[in-house]
C-alpha cells in the first residue's frame, strides 16, 4: 500500500503538514462547526470559546498523556492493554504513599510536609509504573511473548495489585495539596494537567521526531528483521517504548486520582481502548511503523471534542458510545481513502 | 494479423506521483511464444506487468486479448481472463498445503455441500503437477518446501486457472542452477501445451537459453522487439543502456596490504563447521558453493546475527566478540543481506531514512538528527549510484527492485565499515548498474576496506575477486586464486571435490 504521508520530492514544510494533517485538521474543525451551529440554533450558549477550549483540554489530559506512550507502543508495532489498569494503579499508590507521608511528616511537624508528602507519592507511583512497563518489557522481548498476551497479563495482575493495596475501597482522607495536579489552575486559568499533557505531546513528538531513538522506534515497526540487521538495538528500544508508556500512564492515573481527590482502583477500566481510538483516530497504523505525535493529539481532540460537544447538545452518554464508534469507523476509513489517492 | 497474437499491449502509459513509469508500452505474445522483457532498473517493466495482471490500473493505453480490447479490473479478473502472474514474492499460504495454495479460493466440494471434495482436490492437483512433470508432494505444507518448488506450485496455480499467458518477473533470481535447469525445461513444456510466456530477467544469458523474442524498455519507453536469433547479447545491452558496455567487470588489481580480518573454526551447528580464512586490505574475496552451502550463514555468524558454537574471529588483528548485529556495526563490519524486503530495507521508510539507518549515531548533533547533513548525504548516494527517484522523500517500497537494492547498498557504504559482507549484492540489478557497482567496490578497496563478496554467478565472482572461497556442505572446501580460478573447477569443489584432486 502507498504511504499517504510522504512527498517525494522534499516540498517546503508547510505543504507537508497540509497534506499529512489536513484531512484530521479539516475533520475537527467541521465537528466544530457542527456543533456550533446545534448550540445555537437550539439557543444554548455557543459551544466555541476560550473557557470551553480549556475544558475540553482538561477533560482529555488524562487520555492525552497516555496516548502519548501507546503512539510510541503501535508506532513501534506493539500494543499496551495495560495502561486502563496502570491509570488505576497510579492513583492508588500515589494517594496511599501521599497519605501515609503526610501523616508521619505533619506530627513531626515538617516544613512544607504536604508538599513532600505530595512529591513522594509521585514518586513512588511512577516507579511502580516503571517496574510494570519493565516487566511488559521483559516478557515481550527477552521471551517473545506477543505483546498483546503480555500486557493483558500485565493488566490484569496490575488492576488486582490496586484492590489488594486498598481492599476495595478508595483511599480518601488525602491532603488539600492533593488536588495539585487535577484541579489546580496556573495564572489563574490554566489547568496544571493541562500543561503536563502539552509538555508530553511536545516531548514525545520531539522524540519521535528528531532523536535517533525516534527513527529506531519507526524502523522497528516498519520491518523488525531490517532494523535489527542495521543494527538497531531492536530490545532496547521496545524495552524503553513499554516503560515510557506505563510511567506515562501512572502520571494520568495521578491526574485523574488528583481530580477525584482519592485513589480509587475501580477507575480507567476500558481507557485503554479510548487511548488506543486516539491514536487510531490520529492516522497511526495498528500494523506498526506509520504514525506521529500530531496526529495522535488531533485524534484525541476529536474524540474529546465529540464527547463534550454531545453532553453540550443534551445527549445522553449511550447514545455518545454509538456515535463514538461510528467517528472510529469513519475516521479509519477516510484515512486509508486517503492512503488509496 | 491480430489473431496471431493471444496478447496485444498498445501505448500504454503509467503515472505515480513524480514518476511516468511506463510512457510508450508496447508488447505482443504468440501462442508459445517466450517473450523476454529486459530493461534497465526502472524502465518500468514490472509496472507494465503488474497493469496486465489487474495490479495496477492504467492511465491510458489498450489491451488486447486474441485481437479483443479488454479492460482488466483486477488480479482475479486477470485470472478469469486467463492471465497469471509470479512475483518473485510468493502468494501462497505458509501452513496450508501444495494442493490446498493450488485451489485455494475454489476448492472442489462434496457435491452442492460446503465440505471440500479433499481426495479430488488431491487427485487433480497431483495432475495438474504431473503435466508439469514435477514431482512433489501435494500434502506438503509449502513452508515445507524450496523456494524453486515454491514456484513450480505457483505456476501449478496459474495452470489451474487454464491460463494462456503467464507472466514471470525475475523467476531465476533466488534460483540455484540445478533448479534453474529444472524451471526451463518446465517453460518448454509450456510452450508445447501452447502457453504464451512473458519472462523478465537481469540474466541476459537466459534470453539465449529460452526466449524467442525480446523486448527493450529503457525509462519508460518501448524501444524495440526483435527475435532472439536476430540479436547477440552486445546489442540487448546497447538497446538497454543506450551505448555499449566496453568492461563489464572493470577489475582494479591493488597491492595485498595487512590482514583485516580473520575467522578461525568458526562454528555453527547444523549450518557450517571449522571454517577459517582471512581477508586482506586490497582484496575482495568471493565466497560461493551451492545454495544451502552455508555461505549466507557464515556471513550471519560473523555479523553477529546468528550466535556461533564455536570459533574466533580477530578482526585488525585483535581478537573480537560480535554478539548482535549492532556490535559488528560499532566495530566496523557491515552485511549487505540477500533478502531485501524482509532484511535490508524498512519499506515504509524514506530513502533518506533507509540510508542513514546503520549509522544514525554519525549524524546526531546534541540528541538530535541532523536533518540538513542527512539529506545532503542523501542526495550524494542517490547521486552517486544513480538511484533512479523523484526524490529522497520517496518511500522504499515505491521504488524498482534494482533501486531498492541500490539503496541498501548506500546504506552500508554509509557505515564506513572496515570489512564489508555482500551476500548476492547484484541481484535484480541491471547490467549497466552492476558495472557501476563493481566500479564501488574498486573504491572501497582502494580506501582500505576489505569485500567479501557470496554470489551465485560465477561469471561475476571470477571477474570481480582476487580469490575465490567456495563452500560445501559447510564445510570449506577450498580456496582458488584468481589466476587458477574456472567456473569448472569452482563446480567441482562445490559440489565436493577436493583441492587436492582438482589442482
Ligand atoms: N507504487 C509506486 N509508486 C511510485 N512510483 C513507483 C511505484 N511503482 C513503481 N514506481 C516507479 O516506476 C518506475 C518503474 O518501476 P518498475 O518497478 O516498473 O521498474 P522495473 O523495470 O521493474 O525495474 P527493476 O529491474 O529494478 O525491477 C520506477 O522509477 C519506480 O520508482
Ligand atoms: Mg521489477
Amino acid at each position: 500500500m502507498p504511504h499517504p504521508a510522504t512527498n517525494p520530492s522534499g516540498r517546503p514544510a508547510a505543504a507537508t503538514f497540509v497534506r499529512v494533517y489536513g484531512f484530521l485538521l479539516v475533520a475537527l474543525a467541521l465537528e466544530c462547526a457542527v456543533f456550533e451551529i446545534i448550540a445555537r440554533s437550539q439557543g444554548i450558549r455557543p459551544f466555541l470559546s476560550v473557557d470551553n477550549l480549556i475544558l475540553i483540554l482538561n477533560q482529555s489530559a488524562i487520555y492525552g498523556v497516555v496516548s502519548v506512550g501507546m503512539t510510541f507502543v503501535i508506532i513501534a508495532g506493539g500494543i499496551d492493554l495495560s495502561v486502563g489498569s496502570l491509570i488505576a494503579f497510579g492513583g492508588v499508590v500515589g494517594a496511599l504513599v501521599t497519605r501515609a507521608m503526610a501523616d508521619a511528616l505533619v506530627t513531626r511537624a515538617v516544613a512544607d510536609a504536604e508538599w513532600w508528602a505530595l512529591a513522594g507519592g509521585w514518586a513512588v507511583a511512577l516507579a511502580a509504573g516503571l517496574a510494570a512497563g519493565c516487566f511488559s518489557g521483559l516478557f515481550i522481548t527477552r521471551f517473545q511473548i506477543p505483546p498483546f498476551i503480555a500486557t493483558l497479563a500485565i493488566m490484569s495482575s496490575v488492576r488486582g495489585a490496586g484492590y489488594l493495596m486498598v481492599g476495595g475501597s478508595p483511599v480518601s482522607d488525602l491532603p488539600a495539596d492533593y488536588i495539585f495536579l487535577g484541579r489546580h489552575n496556573i495564572a489563574g486559568h490554566v489547568p496544571v494537567s493541562v500543561i503536563v499533557m502539552l509538555a508530553a505531546f511536545i516531548g514525545g513528538g520531539i522524540l519521535l521526531n528528531s532523536t535517533p531513538f525516534g527513527r529506531h522506534v519507526r524502523a522497528i515497526g516498519g520491518g523488525e528483521e531490517s532494523a535489527r540487521l542495521s543494527g538497531v538495538p531492536v530490545n532496547r528500544v521496545k524495552w524503553i517504548v513499554y516503560c515510557m508508556c506505563s510511567v506515562l500512564a501512572i502520571v494520568g492515573g495521578l491526574i485523574l486520582s488528583s481530580k477525584m481527590r482519592s485513589g480509587d482502583p475501580t477507575v480507567g477500566v476500558g481507557d485503554e481502548l479510548q487511548v488506543i481510538a486516539a491514536v487510531v483516530v490520529g492516522g497511526t497504523s495498528l500494523s506498526g511503523g506509520r504514525g506521529t505525535i500530531m496526529g495522535t493529539f488531533i485524534g484525541l481532540l476529536i474524540i474529546a471534542v465529540l464527547a463534550t460537544g454531545l453532553t453540550w447538545i443534551g445527549m445522553e452518554s449511550f447514545g455518545q458510545q454509538v456515535i463514538l464508534g461510528i467517528v472510529i469507523l469513519a475516521a479509519v476509513l477516510m484515512d486509508r481513502f486517503k492512503g488509496a489517492a | 494479423m491480430s489473431e496471431e497474437y493471444v496478447l496485444q499491449m498498445q501505448d500504454i502509459v503509467k503515472r505515480f506521483p513524480g514518476v511516468v513509469a511506463v510512457k510508450n508500452g508496447q508488447l505482443t505474445l504468440k501462442p508459445g511464444e517466450v517473450h523476454c522483457l529486459v530493461g534497465e532498473n526502472g524502465a518500468g517493466k514490472s509496472t507494465l506487468m503488474k497493469i496486465l495482471s489487474g495490479a495496477q490500473p492504467m492511465d491510458s493505453g489498450a489491451i488486447l486479448l486474441s485481437g479483443k480490447p479488454v479492460t482488466i479490473h483486477s488480479p482475479h479478473h486477470a485470472q478469469q481472463l486467463g492471465i497469471s502472474m509470479i512475483y518473485q514474492e510468493f502468494n501462497l499460504s505458509p501452513y496450508l498445503s501444495v494442493a490446498e495454495n493450488i485451489y485455494l479460493g475454489r476448492e472442489p466440494r462434496l457435491g452442492k455441500s460446503p465440505f471440500i471434495n479433499w481426495s479430488k482436490m488431491y487427485n487433480d492437483a497431483r495432475d495438474i503437477l504431473k503435466r508439469i512433470r514435477v514431482n512433489l508432494d501435494v500434502r506438503k505444507p509449502v513452508n515445507e518446501c524450496s523456494v524453486a518448488q515454491q514456484q513450480m506450485v505457483e505456476i501449478a496455480k496459474a495452470l489451474s486457472f487454464n491460463s494462456r499467458i503467464i507472466v514471470m518477473d525475475e523467476p531465476s533470481a533466488t534460483l540455484t542452477d540445478h533448479e534453474l535447469d529444472a524451471l526451463f525445461e518446465l517453460i518448454a513444456e509450456l510452450k508445447r501445451q501452447g502457453i504464451g510466456m512473458i519472462y523478465i530477467s537481469h540474466r541476459l544469458e537466459e534470453i539465449f537459453a529460452i526466449g524467442d523474442r525480446v523486448t527493450v524498455m529503457r525509462d519508460g519507453e518501448y524501444i524495440d522487439t526483435k527475435p532472439v536469433s536476430d540479436v547477440n547479447r552486445e546489442d540487448i545491452i546497447r538497446m538497454m543502456v543506450g551505448r555499449a558496455l566496453t568492461h563489464e567487470f572493470p577489475k582494479e588489481h591493488f597491492d595485498l596490504g595487512e590482514e583485516r580480518l580473520r575467522v578461525e573454526e568458526l562454528t555453527r551447528k547444523g549450518a557450517f563447521q571449522d571454517v577459517s580464512f582471512s581477508l586482506h586490505r586490497g582484496e575482495i574475496v568471493g565466497l560461493t558453493g551451492l545454495v544451502g552451502a552455508g555461505r549466507t550463514e557464515v556471513a550471519r555468524a560473523i555479523f553477529g546475527a546468528d550466535r556461533i558454537d564455536g570459533g574466533q574471529i580477530v578482526l585488525d588483528g585483535k581478537p573480537v566478540t560480535v554478539r548482535s548485529p549492532q556490535d559488528a556495526i560499532r566495530q566496523g563490519i557491515g552485511l549487505l543481506t540477500e533478502d531485501r524486503k524482509n532484511q535490508g530495507l524498512i519499506l515504509g521508510m524514506t530513502i533518506r531514512e533507509n540510508t542513514t539507518l546503520a549509522n544514525l549515531r554519525s549524524l546526531v548533533r546534541i540528541l538530535f538528527v541532523d536533518r540538513s547533513r542527512e539529506r545532503k548525504i542523501a542526495s550524494e548516494f542517490v547521486r552517486e549510484l544513480q538511484i533512479k527517484t523523484p526524490g529522497i522523500e520517496q518511500t522504499a517500497q515505491n521504488l524498482s527492485g534494482g533501486n531498492q537494492q541500490k539503496v541498501v547498498l548506500a546504506k552500508w557504504l554509509f557505515t564506513e565499515s572496515k570489512v564489508l559482507i555482500f551476500d548476492e549484492p547484484t541481484r535484480g540489478i541491471d547490467v549497466g548498474a552492476k558495472v557501476e557497482i563493481y566500479r564501488l567496490m574498486n573504491d572501497l578497496v582502494r580506501k582500505g576496506v576489505c569485500i567479501l563478496m557470496i554470489s551465485s554467478e560465477l561469471p561475476e565472482v571470477l571477474g570481480m575477486c582476487d580469490r575465490i572461497l567456495v563452500m560445501h556442505e559447510g564445510h570449506l572446501a577450498g580456496s582458488l586464486d584468481r589466476k587458477d580460478a574456472t567456473q569448472e573447477r569452482i563446480m567441482k569443489l562445490a559440489t565436493g571435490d577436493t583441492l587436492a584432486s582438482i589442482v
